[in-house]
């Protein structure tokens, strides 16, 4: 699934579907709790907006709990950054490729092919037109929200603003309006 | 809008894919800046619990990647128009509400004070909604367009390599035009003026539609709707009637003509219109929208006229429609392209 290449092999497999996970060390959360002021600066730094940030931030903590079973505090710190660093990488990368062309295939942060072939392109554009009627037919609120976010490229907290709503209620459309295009998409992403 | 609308409650996703939903709704609460390392911690663990949970947090995320691919679809202005619209229609919704609300309240508040004898003035303005307060910072980058909305439901439209801050305080609301152009579309508030600065000059309206462009030394000011009011730093003052364009050229004075006002906002809908201008104008505005500059093989080139509309976009083929109307040749030039007599 990913192009970021992990710096250690993962001792511990991550648990297969349907099998319940063990639970994880409290520790982890605290872990989580001590570094995440610094991995957001550090990611916030580095990219354009705060929702990439944000986004990477996750990606980080989902990787590095696979290893959190080996590794002491400090090497779980490097391991951390070390993620970080690659996932950079990658974003831009891929945003690079971006601007060799604006119709990005779906799968643009795991692409690994330099280059996204004719057909990526189609399914890429396809899909846009998909997404681009479901939002016409959203309700006009979740509608705007939507836009505003993807557009403009608004944060949560500005369009909350601008719409004059909660952030929390921002967040209720944008789930909205992704699970009425995942609808309209269909299962085909779908193993 | 003749599309129905999507019922979204009767595809809410947690009857049908409930680990699709929750994915959704865990992946959009991790894009907000104020989600906790609490939540952050937890979702991690969610997703390694099962090859289902990632698969879905992941399918959440490529959606999101995908929709972003939004900003750059030719239909991304529409969409966007549509959005501030609804924007603007619940705050008149919100500020009807308020004022009935007010003369209500005003009512029995009269009732009451007529019952006790006195009446005390500047109760109805005590009574009055604080004015929202904000700062905005907006840009563009050469090329790009953008619809901005302020705080007290005023729109900004800049053009390309624009630079716009405003600060709306109980007193007024006091934008600068730094460099570029914008086209504002004023919230009426009579308590607070809108005052645009542009260099040491200022332009002030009340509730009107007035672009500005702040290019070199000039500025330009376009009346579309309303009244505004030019001021310049040397003391000299003109009101602007709709349809009247002031010039404002560094040596001072206020040199007014009339214009056809659908040229002269029609960028703000994607167009470059120019009718019967020499070419080194036409080059020079095609130009603050390039990335690639067009130059002129040869100065005297820059008298031929020209007419037409242009989409805007890429100077190469603005340049090759420009070689198509007059009789030059695209050649490159360096980082540039070059247009030649042919």
């Amino acid at each position: 699934m990913a192009c970021v290449e992990e710096p250690v092999k993962p001792a511990v497999q991550a648990p297969a579907a349907g099998v319940a996970p063990e639970a994880p060390p409290p520790s982890f959360a605290a872990f989580v709790q001590q570094h995440h002021g610094d991995l957001i600066r550090f990611l916030r730094s580095r990219l354009p907006n705060e929702d990439d940030a944000q986004d990477l931030a996750q990606e980080c903590y989902a990787r590095l709990l696979r290893y959190q079973h080996d590794h002491d505090t400090t090497s779980l710190q490097f391991l951390l950054f070390r993620i970080a660093r690659n996932l950079l990488t990658d974003a831009w990368r891929s945003r690079k490729a971006q601007h060799q062309d604006t119709h990005v295939p779906v799968d643009d942060v795991e692409l690994e092919a330099p280059q996204p072939t004719q057909l990526d392109r189609i399914h890429g554009e396809q899909q846009i037109n998909v997404i681009k009627n479901v939002i016409r037919r959203l309700p006009p609120r979740c509608q705007a929200v939507f836009v505003f976010s993807r557009i403009d490229g608004l944060s949560h907290n500005e369009i909350a603003r601008r719409c004059g709503i909660s952030t929390r209620a921002v967040e209720k459309h944008i789930t909205k309006a992704l699970a009425a295009c995942r609808a309209a998409l269909g299962e085909d992403d779908r193993p | 809008m003749t599309h129905h609308e999507l019922d979204t409650a009767a595809l809410d996703p947690h009857e049908t894919h409930p680990i699709a939903a929750e994915a959704e709704r865990r992946f959009v609460r991790c894009l907000s800046p104020d989600c906790s390392a609490e939540e952050h911690a937890d979702t991690a663990q969610w997703r390694l619990a099962s090859a289902a949970h990632e698969a879905a947090y992941q399918q959440a995320r490529a959606l999101w990647r995908a929709s972003r691919a939004l900003a750059s679809d030719p239909d991304a202005m529409m969409l966007r128009k549509g959005a501030e619209a609804h924007v603007r229609r619940l705050r008149g919704e919100g500020r009807a509400r308020s004022r009935r609300l007010r003369q209500a309240l005003a009512a029995s508040v009269a009732a009451v004070a007529l019952a006790w004898g006195g009446w005390q003035g500047g109760l109805f303005d005590a009574l009055r909604p604080p004015p929202v307060m904000a700062d905005h910072q907006f840009e563009t980058a050469v090329g790009e367009q953008r619809v901005a909305a302020l705080a007290d439901g005023s729109e900004v439209v800049l053009n390309t390599g624009t630079a716009v801050e405003a600060h709306l305080d109980r007193q007024q609301r006091a934008v600068t035009l730094h460099s570029g152009e914008a086209l504002f579309d004023v919230a009426h508030d009579r308590r607070r003026p809108f005052v645009v600065a542009v260099g040491e000059d200022t332009v002030t309206a009340l509730g009107t539609r007035f672009q500005v462009r702040h290019t070199g030394d000039d500025a330009v000011v376009t009346l579309f709707e309303g009244k505004v009011r030019i001021a310049r730093a040397d003391g000299r003052a003109r009101d602007l009637a709709p349809g009247e364009q002031a010039r404002l050229a560094a040596a001072g004075g206020i040199e007014v003509i009339r214009i056809r006002a659908e040229d002269a906002d029609a960028w703000s809908r994607g167009w470059l219109v120019f009718r019967d201008e020499p070419l080194s104008e036409v080059v020079a505005e095609v130009n603050r929208y390039a990335t690639t500059p067009i130059n002129l093989a040869d100065p005297a080139l820059g008298n031929l006229r020209l007419s037409g509309n242009f989409r805007v976009g890429d100077s190469t083929s603005m340049a090759s429609a420009m070689a198509a109307l007059l009789p030059l040749r695209v050649t490159t030039q360096g980082e540039g392209l070059a247009l030649a007599a042919r």
